[in-house]
């Protein structure tokens, strides 16, 4: 574990024992399963979100992604009676499509990360709010997909399945990010690309498969949100959901500038932001004040952090 | 060169998107709605109904790209300078909107629906009264639990005006009576939040033995978080509103009833209106210049004929 995990992982474990000690419910069986349901449901994306931060990018159309994928997916399940077992592949390899489109378009073309995604947020939302002629796309009174629902919205033994395949992912991210030859040459590209490149490492590729991962990372969560709410509204499904990506990101030490980051740091992120809009609900803070909270926390986290790496600096010279 | 070429395709691309032409002998009505979502639906198909009988008038159904007062604003002197005749409007905020609308309702025939700006220029609104809403779904409550009950309301914009009056017109009802709201929780249209707002409800709140759904997607929400949480049927559900998943609750018993608007009837009585009044008839206009078109309560022994005649309305099957 890396220092700077260390330092959010206390920050989340007294925020934890704060909340505990006024309201103990919180650390009741089920609410630690909801909150971890929701954990799951963010931090599937937060990860792919991480990967695309670490090459210096960013990704923002994740949230239009899942509004788009989304309705694709209820419309494939409630108007073409498509296997369940088909659409979620499907879905799955239409995110991988966009974040493939994403990683051309940034590597090839050479546009910044930035706008391409911010085109992508603004196209896949509109594309959304057409597929659905700006209606609702809902399952139907009484509709159910035993086998679908267990894999999405299921629990063993309390645990959510979200918060396991949550987990597995990261995991195996997290392999790919600190074990793996690739993850040297990401966090390589992400330091600076050009020095990269010259010692032999094909960025371009690199990059690239930062955007497909992400991509496809939001496809998988586009079909987990869905079988959360069950009704997807294309105006307003998954607004700003991208934010609340590069908010467990950057808590997680992800640097924007790129080459700094960790999944375990991602994780705990994304574990922090669910908790801290868990506590506004169980405290009885007023919801609208929800916002403010979760800025105020990331800002101090980040402050915190920022002093600690500054001590430890001048303690090494 | 270059440059021009691209402006030059992107201007056929505008003229190929709008599509719509405009002849001169015919006056255009528009309803402009405040945003995208389903209950719009039924509104378009009384405007389709109005024009059916409106042969000598063009009858146009706009929906903002946002839900946002500004961009509302914009279609609005976009409508009046391509010389519509009339305007129905849902403002998104009536209260900043004051300006905009007075610009609109001094050059063409302004009618408000949905919610309400009296101090501007419009002729005449047209649509619920939230506040006799709110006293309907406050005696389904009072009919519901004879012996009193604790109730958590969940909205989307708590501070929007149609929010507070139906919770007035509920807080109205139940005053004097052993029914007490304890408090409304609020998720800025954000259907995710909304669920986990319930979940963390059953969580922090087990005394609360009745919920109620101020906003459509809040009901369908509340439902589902009480049944994964197996407590359905045990917690009275009351709701606004017509989901399908509302409507299939009160079918099935586990809801008890839903008030609902008539969207339907705001599109065609507003816009045959509209054309009696362009054509100098003003009889129809009342002296508080209110046209309210009451709402009804949706119980197990009408949700078959309003769903069956919803389904017609809204275009489907």
């Amino acid at each position: 574990m890396l220092k700077k995990d260390l330092g959010l992982f206390l920050l989340i474990v007294v925020v934890g024992v704060v909340v505990a000690i006024l309201n103990p419910r919180f650390i009741s069986p089920i609410n630690l399963a909801n909150t971890a349901n929701l954990v799951g449901l963010f931090g599937l994306f937060s990860i792919g979100e991480g990967f695309v931060i670490i090459t210096g990018g960013i990704d923002l159309a994740i949230g239009s992604m899942f509004a788009l994928l989304g309705v694709i997916f209820i419309d494939l399940l409630v108007t073409w009676r498509v296997e369940w077992w088909l659409a979620v592949p499907i879905i799955v390899a239409c995110g991988v499509v966009l974040g493939a489109v994403h990683g051309f378009l940034v590597t090839r073309l050479k546009l910044q990360p930035f706008i391409v995604t911010l085109c992508g947020l603004l196209i896949y939302r509109g594309v959304a709010r057409y597929y659905t002629n700006d209606g609702t796309a809902g399952f139907e009174f009484g509709q159910s997909f035993p086998t679908l629902e267990w894999m999405t919205a299921g629990r063993t033994f309390g645990v959510p399945h979200s918060f396991i395949v949550f987990l597995l992912v990261a995991l195996v991210m997290g392999v790919l990010l600190h074990r793996s030859v690739f993850g040297r040459y990401l966090f390589a590209v992400g330091k600076n690309e050009e020095a990269a490149r010259y010692s032999g490492i094909r960025t371009g590729r690199i990059i690239a498969a930062a955007y497909v991962i992400s991509g496809g990372l939001a496809g998988l969560s586009s079909i987990y949100l869905a079988m959360y709410t069950r009704s997807i509204s294309p105006a307003s499904h998954g607004n700003f959901y991208e934010l609340y990506g590069i908010a467990a990101a950057v808590l997680g030490g992800c640097s924007l500038r790129g080459g700094e980051g960790s999944i375990l740091g991602i994780v705990l992120g994304a574990i922090l932001l669910q908790m801290l809009q868990n506590l506004v609900n169980l405290l009885g803070i007023p919801s609208s004040l929800n916002f403010a909270v979760m800025g105020t926390v990331i800002l101090i986290g980040v402050l915190a952090d920022q002093q600690l790496t500054r001590l430890r600096g001048r303690r090494r010279l | 060169m270059k440059k021009m070429l691209t402006a030059a395709v992107v201007a056929a691309t505008l003229i190929g998107l709008t599509g719509t032409t405009q002849s001169a002998d015919k006056k255009t009505l528009a309803f402009v709605v405040n945003g995208a979502s389903d209950f719009w639906k039924a509104a378009e198909a009384g405007v389709k109904k109005a024009q059916s009988e409106l042969p000598n008038y063009t009858l146009t159904f706009k929906y903002p790209e946002q839900s946002s007062a500004a961009i509302q604003t914009r279609m609005m002197d976009d409508l009046v300078a391509a010389g519509v005749a009339g305007i129905l409007v849902s403002p998104v905020d009536p209260k900043t909107m004051g300006d905009a609308l007075n610009r609109v309702g001094g050059q063409v025939a302004l009618f408000t629906t949905d919610s309400d700006a009296p101090s501007s220029k419009r002729v005449v609104y047209i649509g619920s009264s939230n506040v006799e809403a709110g006293k309907q779904a406050g005696q389904l409550m009072v009919k519901a639990m004879p012996n009193g009950g604790k109730c958590m309301g969940f909205v989307g914009l708590p501070g929007a005006d149609n929010a507070r009056e139906r919770i007035d017109g509920v807080k109205e009802v139940i005053k004097g009576t052993k029914i007490e709201l304890v408090d409304v929780r609020a998720d800025d249209i954000d259907q995710t939040r909304a669920k986990r707002n319930v979940e963390d409800t059953i969580t922090a709140h087990p005394e609360i033995n009745c919920m109620v759904g101020f906003y459509s997607y809040n009901t369908p929400r509340i439902y589902e978080a009480l049944k994964e949480a197996g407590k359905i049927g045990k917690v009275t559900i009351i709701g606004f509103d017509e989901d399908a998943i509302t409507l299939g609750g009160v079918k099935e018993g586990t809801i008890v009833g839903t008030v609902v608007q008539q969207p339907y009837e705001w599109g065609y009585q507003g816009m045959k209106d509209m054309a009696k009044f362009l054509e100098g008839d003003k009889s129809f206009v009342p002296a508080n210049k209110l046209i309210i078109i009451p709402t009804k309560i949706i119980e197990k022994d009408n949700v078959d004929s309003f769903w069956a005649e919803l389904k017609a309305r809204q275009g489907k099957k």
